[in-house]
């Protein structure tokens, strides 16, 4: 009797079947979720539509609780910091012609050359409701989906740069591919130099650039920008900075180590790019 | 108590994206999350938390469905067999415990990926990272799960003081 009977109190035999039964239905799911396109999406959908406005409570108690911590708790210095405000905003107030008058300057200049307004794309917000927080992908959630215009393609940016692009749109939520994902590859060009390559992630919290040439010049602090030649990224945006060349690596090119604009452990708000068409299809 | 494990674990995948960690050094709170469900209840209801959060992770994620609930399978299964060699009420073999599951889980997800992926799934960043988390959460585990317990025993007094209020106003 005693060898029918398991440590937790369960005849074997319930557990065994128990066990089976969710290791098959955990190949199921994942023989069903990487062909393409997979029948479980519609899943993926309902499981985030149902659990993400418990985040979404969980995420505006914690708002709650600092708001009143901050608002009406904790005010050590704000008075001083009142005051330093004060000075700064009539600072800011002067410069803010100069600035202005420097703005309208490169307006004209720009129409001159006729070169795209690059300054105005037409850009909605979102508020990143949650990370994956695995080491082995990098992606995010927004809380906008295609009931707000969202698209597959989409390029996302924050005030410091790109952050990545829309790889799924469901009606209220949509999951971004971040930049230092393995599956992220940007065509890139070097600010300085306008050297071409690819930048990669590499699932850490660097990306790489491929394919440099070991007699090209690529330094440590160069300005890494998108070439706008794959047509998801708008031309020009700051993907990141070289932190560091390796020449000695074997093979033809050098590896170009870059660490993203965006500050991904940072990211709460960003911005979604509704105009540039990609030239890409939809897998 | 199904109740209190399901807002546990809510809450811990909200908390999950919410700590920030210095230079990616995370604490893999839902495993813990596991072990401790795991050692406190049935097989059956610690093996349908293990699904159901495991789906939660992987649609918030890119990984395809099922690998993260493999994974939580893992802690689970794991933790039931570790519990008849190791105590898990002291500090050592909790350390230990958590510390052979979460290398368990590695291996699981490093095989599961180099199937399913046709480019190569280990770099020494990933792994540098894997074994940051391997040590921070299994250095921690005894206070995370003491404080699961502590969580568990408020629940537990919360629910019989409701209850005999309740018979007494019957």
């Amino acid at each position: 009797m005693n060898r029918k009977i398991d440590d937790l109190g369960h005849k074997r035999l319930p557990v065994f079947i128990i066990l089976a039964l969710a290791i098959l239905l955990i190949f199921v799911l994942i023989s069903a979720s990487i062909r393409e396109p997979h029948p479980l999406k519609p899943i993926e959908g309902l499981v985030v539509k149902a659990t993400a406005p418990i985040f979404n409570f969980f995420h505006e108690s914690v708002a709650l609780v600092s708001r009143v911590w901050r608002g009406y708790i904790y005010l050590v210095g704000v008075q001083a910091e009142n005051e330093r405000l004060k000075m700064r905003a009539q600072e800011n107030l002067s410069k803010e012609a100069l600035y202005q008058e420097t703005f309208l300057e490169k307006e004209r200049l720009r129409q001159l050359l006729e070169f795209k307004n690059q300054a105005a794309l037409p850009v909605t917000g979102a508020r990143i409701i949650g990370f994956d927080f695995s080491i082995w992908f990098k992606c995010a959630f927004l809380d906008k989906g295609a009931n707000d215009g969202i698209k597959w393609g989409m390029p996302v940016l924050n005030a410091a740069g790109v952050v990545g692009r829309i790889v799924e749109v469901y009606p209220d939520y949509a999951k971004v591919l971040l930049l230092i994902d393995r599956a992220s590859a940007v065509d890139a060009l070097v600010q300085r130099n306008r050297l071409r390559g690819i930048l990669n992630g590499v699932g850490a919290s660097r990306c790489f650039l491929r394919y440099i040439h070991k007699n090209q010049d690529v330094q440590v602090g160069d300005v890494i920008l998108a070439s706008g030649l794959g047509g998801v990224f708008p031309r020009g945006m700051v993907l990141g900075t070289v932190t560091a060349v390796d020449k000695k690596v074997p093979g033809l090119f050098q590896e170009v180590e870059v660490e993203p604009a965006a500050d991904y452990t940072r990211l709460e708000e960003v911005l979604v790019v509704k105009t540039v068409q990609s030239v890409l299809s939809k897998p | 108590m199904w109740f209190f494990y399901l807002i546990l674990g809510f809450f811990l995948f909200f908390l999950q994206h919410l700590i920030p960690f210095p230079a990616d050094l995370r604490l893999d709170l839902l495993t813990l999350f596991m072990v401790f469900v795991s050692l406190r209840t049935d097989f059956i209801v610690a093996v349908v938390l293990a699904l159901l959060f495991g789906l939660i992770l992987d649609c918030y994620g890119l990984a395809p469905l099922g690998l993260q609930s493999a994974l939580s399978l893992t802690a689970v299964v794991a933790t039931a067999l570790l519990r008849r060699r190791l105590n898990f009420l002291y500090v050592l073999p909790q350390i230990a415990g958590v510390a052979v599951i979460m290398l368990l889980q590695g291996l699981v997800m490093v095989g599961l990926l180099h199937l399913l992926l046709p480019v190569p799934v280990v770099y020494p960043a990933m792994l540098r990272q894997a074994c940051l988390q391997l040590g921070v959460t299994a250095l921690s585990s005894p206070i995370v799960l003491g404080l699961f317990a502590l969580l568990e025993k408020g629940w537990r007094r919360c629910l019989r003081r409701k209850s005999r209020r309740s018979v007494g106003e019957g």
